[in-house]
């Protein structure tokens, strides 16, 4: 029971650090990514590969994975970040379909749809881990830390940038804010920390393959950040927990085992488009309106838009 | 040497040319006007100068340097700053965010409490410091307007280009805006103002350029401007009906 | 050789399909400015209409085909009518739009898999019977898609030219303020788009579904094959983008010649990088670059 509720935690913190990070790109840089899943895979390859090969060190592993993370999304950011918003989806969609059929054909780097098995378990520090409790512990470390990593990045310069750019382009640009670089930034930055995700799931299951990291689980993600509610630290946490504990809570329901994944995704596809109509904001802004509301000013007259 | 140097410059849209044929001069450390009807090419002459649209021939010259093909962070990063119309304050964030976000875009290494002084006593100087935390889209008009030259003011700028930053101002903090802007001129700032209503054009401008049709029509002093009468018929029409009345 | 022109014939009736979805999205998207990514669940559901209504119901083809269209127009107008329409009124962001057309395409292929399950179908049927001519294997289907798309798309553009609904949405395509400006409204006017729209996908389910049957996921697949061929074609251009479909058919098929089939839908989506980072205008588009 208590390896079922730590394995549970475990990914419930890969999904929180990855719906942060994805949220970096979606929420502050306006940038609509279908790809997340990739750069959690090409992190749990990198990650596996070093762990195989070279050292049984979880901190190098996952800076490696970062890194290789980071590189490959910055080379997908230079190019395709140029096109409008709505283009960047299609081509994320069309980069995450690339790189699926990369993951089972490349055998000799992924092992093909067999995938990289018998990964060693983590040492952090010269302290081996093996309980499911300990695995728990090492993911919390990581999910304080990256979100941590976020909110302050979020309140720096940088953060601000891409906010005035959230709200008006053309008014940042005025201001001399160069919109491929912050793009382009942000795009590296949530790649490489999607990598951490990837780094503990390698070592946590000891074997990656490449159905852990398709266009549903992007899908997934995405999900995770609107349902929470974009552009907000609590946001993508609350769509990572519902939708990570979503499946458990259906297992109190009866019904043929069969119906079990559909019902799932068919709530979280109704859930989003209800939230979209009614409720844009996502769920975590429900919470503010049980905050006081900050005082009303007067608008004003002749707004100009 | 001309603080910014505009030389043949030309803008069509899909074959209808708005701009034929700009050359104009602004001198250094002077506060030119630019006046004409609605539709002139005011703003489009600013969105060609700031790198927004690129012209189909003729130069922009700024210390030296050819502003043509640059892109708008580039233009500004060399020391022009403009103003828009339509204001496009960022209406999320506080106007503290605002003005502190314009300045951490200039090249000056700030440390963080240095950042926060520097934004404040810009607000201190605009009028909106206790206005400090609230958010862009709970101001009223006038600050809004306040707020929006506040922005370029944090950035590191010599020439400003300031469309329409009056309209709309009532008495008081229209000798608001008059204190500002002689403030910038004092500091050694060139400034390009657009603005249709002729008495605020009167008090402040060192020069007048009247745009018509995208074409400058006379270029000189405001005296000697407002005592041509073919351009102030041009500019109130026959009907006599100020231009400031149609503008929004 | 023959292998060669053998897939160039099947991507050109495979291309066919795929334009004739590509259009369907990008009159929509060009008309609404909505990136209506439930455009592929549209065919879904009127594939597994048509199956319904000639397999197990027995009904003759005319009346199954019949259903699928009505399906067809019935999802994509209740969906403008239901979800499309409230959001543009509250000025919804291009991404919460997207994200709600996400969601319904999530819920659509569910709903299916609730009801028939996540298994292959089959229709049966004369028309996917091939023959021989010279050396190339033709069948009827293959024909057929192509004679349907010809005819559709071009009886598409009779209407967009020569009826006045068909104007006026040409003019939504230009400037969607404009139709407010004249007092018609878009709201009357993108629900024929979207029936329009969806209706052009009904003989693509059902020529698919004949060809290579049925599954859930063929409705996300559909979708991302539409908007790679709009975009390849050029957004706004709904001749560029039958264009655009007809030619991801073709580089689908001819490009798995000597690569193993699971390399199709890197192919079409490899060709849609390329195209983004080389020639992000499409085919015959107007600019969509950043400003
Ligand atoms: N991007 C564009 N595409 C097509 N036409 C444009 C574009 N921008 C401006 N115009 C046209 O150029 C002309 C000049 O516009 P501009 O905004 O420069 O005038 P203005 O002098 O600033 O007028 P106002 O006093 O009303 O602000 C107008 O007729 C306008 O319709
Ligand atoms: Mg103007």
């Amino acid at each position: 029971m208590i390896a079922y509720i730590a394995n549970l935690g475990v990914l419930l913190g890969i999904a929180v650090i990855l719906a942060s990070s994805l949220n970096l790109m979606v929420g502050y840089a306006g940038i609509f990514s279908v790809a997340h899943a990739v750069f959690y895979g090409v992190g749990a390859y990198a990650a596996a590969k070093i762990a195989l090969g070279v050292t049984d060190s979880f901190l190098l592993a996952t800076a490696v994975a970062m890194f290789v993370s980071g590189a490959v999304s910055f080379l997908l950011a230079v190019p395709v970040l140029r096109v409008r918003e709505e283009y960047f989806v299609v081509a994320s969609i069309g980069f995450q379909v690339v790189a699926s059929t990369i993951f089972t054909s490349w055998h000799a780097v992924t092992g093909g749809m067999g995938g990289l098995a018998g990964i060693p378990p983590a040492r952090v520090l010269g302290w081996q881990l093996t309980s499911p409790v300990e695995y728990l512990i090492l993911t919390a470390v990581c999910m304080v830390l990256v979100l941590a990593f976020i909110a302050v990045l979020v309140k720096s310069p940088f953060g601000r940038a891409l906010k005035a750019f959230r709200d008006d382009e053309v008014a940042a640009t005025a201001l001399g804010k160069d919109p491929l670089a912050l793009r382009v930034a942000a795009t590296t930055i949530s790649g490489a920390l999607a990598a951490v995700a990837g780094s503990i799931y390698a070592f946590h299951v000891s074997f990656v393959n490449p159905e852990s990291f398709t266009l549903d689980y992007s899908v997934m993600i995405l999900a995770m950040v609107i349902i929470g509610g974009a552009g907000s630290l609590a946001g993508p946490i609350v769509g990572a927990v519902f939708i990570t504990a979503f499946p458990a809570l259906l297992n109190f329901i009866e019904m043929p085992s069969r119906y079990v994944g559909p019902v799932e995704q068919l709530i979280y596809g109704a859930s989003i488009v209800l939230l979209m109509v009614f409720w844009p904001n996502g769920l975590a802004s429900i919470w503010r309106l049980l905050r006081p509301r900050r005082p009303v000013q007067a608008a004003g007259g002749g707004t100009e838009r | 040497m001309a603080a910014l140097d505009i030389h043949g410059l030309r803008k069509a849209f899909g074959g209808n040319v708005i701009i034929p044929d700009v050359t104009l001069a602004l001198e250094p450390g002077l506060i030119t006007s630019l006046v004409g009807p609605n539709g002139a090419g005011k703003t489009t002459l600013f969105n060609l100068i700031t790198g927004f649209l690129r012209p189909d021939a003729g130069s922009v010259h700024y210390k030296g340097s050819d502003l043509v093909g640059l892109s708008p962070q580039r233009v500004t990063r060399l020391g022009i700053a403009r103003s828009f119309q339509d204001l496009r304050l960022f209406n999320e964030m506080t106007v503290f965010e605002n003005v502190l976000v314009a300045q951490e875009s200039s090249f000056r290494l700030w440390t963080r409490a240095a950042a926060c002084r520097h934004t404040d006593a810009v607000l201190e100087r605009v009028g909106l410091a206790d206005k400090r935390d609230t958010r862009a889209m709970d101001l009223s008009y006038a600050e809004r307007k306040f707020l929006n030259l506040a922005r370029i003011m944090a950035l590191d700028i010599d020439l400003f280009l300031l469309d329409e930053p009056a309209s709309g101002l009532d008495g008081p903090s229209r000798t608001t805006f008059h204190t500002l802007l002689q403030s910038l001129k004092d500091e050694g700032h060139t400034v390009l103002l657009i603005e249709h209503n002729l008495d605020i054009v009167r008090e402040v401008s060192d020069r007048i350029a009247f745009l018509n049709k995208g074409e400058v029509m006379a270029f000189d002093t405001p005296e000697r401007i407002f005592a041509n009468e073919r351009l102030t018929d041009l500019y109130f029409g026959t009907a006599g009906r100020p231009a400031e009345a149609a503008s929004c | 050789m023959i292998v060669l022109f053998q897939m160039f014939v099947e991507g050109v009736a495979a291309g066919s399909l795929y334009a004739l979805a590509a259009v369907g999205f990008a009159l929509i998207y060009a008309t609404t400015r909505t990136f209506h990514f439930a455009h592929g669940a549209t065919m879904m559901l009127a594939a597994y209409a048509f199956y319904q209504a000639v397999t197990v119901w027995q009904w003759p083809a005319v009346f199954a085909v019949a259903l699928a269209v009505a399906v067809a127009v019935a999802f994509g107008v209740g969906v403008e009518r239901l979800v499309y329409q409230p959001m543009r009124r509250t000025d919804a962001s291009f991404l919460t739009i997207f994200a709600a057309s996400f969601g319904l395409l999530i819920v659509a292929t569910n709903v299916v898999v609730l009801l028939f399950g996540n298994s292959f179908y089959s229709v049966d049927s004369t028309l996917s019977r091939g023959f021989l001519v010279g050396p190339l294997y033709l069948s009827w289907v293959n024909l057929l898609s192509v004679a349907v798309a010809l005819v559709s798309i071009t009886a598409l553009q009779w209407f967009m030219r020569r009826t006045r609904t068909g104007v006026i949405l040409r003019a939504m395509m230009d400037d969607a303020a404009l139709v407010g400006v004249f007092g018609l409204g878009d709201r009357r006017y993108g629900m024929i788009a979207f029936a329009i729209g969806s209706a052009l996908v009904a003989p693509a389910a059902i020529l698919t579904s004949l060809n290579a049957g049925l599954q859930p996921s063929m409705g996300a697949l559909l979708t991302l094959l539409a908007i790679a061929g709009a975009i390849v074609g050029g957004i706004g251009n709904l001749w560029g983008a039958a264009l655009g479909g007809l030619l991801l058919g073709i580089a689908e098929n001819v490009g798995v010649w000597q690569l193993s089939s699971t390399w199709k839908p890197a192919i079409t989506f490899g060709v849609l990088l390329i195209f983004l980072m080389f020639k992000p205008d499409g085919l015959l588009g107007a600019a969509t670059r950043r400003s």
